[in-house]
């Protein structure tokens, strides 16, 4: 399976550096290569895709952090994720 | 290994629960789905609040029947797996107050193995606003955007869970 957003994360890492720089913690919107806007909230930066892009072509949504906060989420014990 | 079953079981069913919408972002549209394909409204679920979830989880094929597509790849682990990545979601949640809805933009992923409930609230949601444990009582109460979320009775049985408004 491909992975989601492929190109948008190539672009997100490509340009992350000044990102973070600029707006840490704050969420980017990415289409193809093309950095759309950066937002206060995550919210807005949907908002902004869904009205600029519309919802037949996804598009990344991403909090701007170093690789280190990048978050890994944790879920209850009775769950099972995929092999 | 029955009685760990069932034991797992009955702490979903008595956990504390809220009824809840998941739906589409307001700005969304309505994506190149048929009506057959797509539930176009929201989906009504019951949800179990677990602290143990850092984010919210709901049962496969919730998304595509709202005709929400995964918005990136998000880390996820637990105690009994190692961290993997797993699509993730972005839909708005609602909850009926005792003053008024409170709605917000949630990230979730999709993950079988829920049991009685359709959704999983975790400390993604819980972080903005407070959720109270009476362990002497075996009460629960949340107040969220500055009102109260009622919890379900325990003793109440779910009915049509999961259905779409559509």
């Amino acid at each position: 399976m491909g992975r989601i957003h492929e190109a948008e994360m190539a672009s997100y890492e490509k340009h992350r550096a000044d990102l973070l720089r600029e707006s840490h913690g704050h969420w980017v919107l990415i289409k193809g290569e093309t950095v759309h806007g950066v937002f206060e909230t995550e919210d807005e930066a949907l908002g902004a895709g869904y009205r600029c892009l519309g919802d037949r072509q996804p598009f990344l949504v991403r909090r701007i952090e170093r690789p280190e906060e990048e978050k890994v989420h944790d879920l209850p014990w009775y769950l099972t994720l995929r092999p | 290994m029955t009685g760990i079953a069932l034991r797992a079981l009955r702490l979903q069913d008595l956990g504390p629960r809220v009824r809840v919408r998941f739906s589409r972002h307001p700005e969304q549209g309505y994506p190149g789905l048929s009506p057959v394909e797509a539930t176009t409204g929201p989906l009504e679920l019951v949800a179990m609040v677990d602290t143990g979830s850092s984010l919210t989880v709901l049962q496969p094929g919730s998304f595509q029947r709202l005709g929400i597509v995964p918005s990136e790849e998000t880390w996820i682990g637990s105690p009994a797996a190692q961290r993997q990545p797993h699509p993730s979601y972005v839909g708005t949640l609602t909850l009926a107050g005792t003053t008024g809805e409170v709605s917000m933009v949630a990230r979730a992923v999709e993950i079988p193995g829920l049991g009685h409930v359709d959704a999983l609230l975790g400390r993604d949601v819980l972080t903005r606003g407070r959720f109270l444990y009476d362990g002497r009582e075996g009460a629960c109460a949340m107040v969220l955007g500055g009102t109260e979320i009622p919890m379900m009775d325990p003793l109440e049985d779910r009915t049509e869970p999961g259905r779409g408004g559509g």
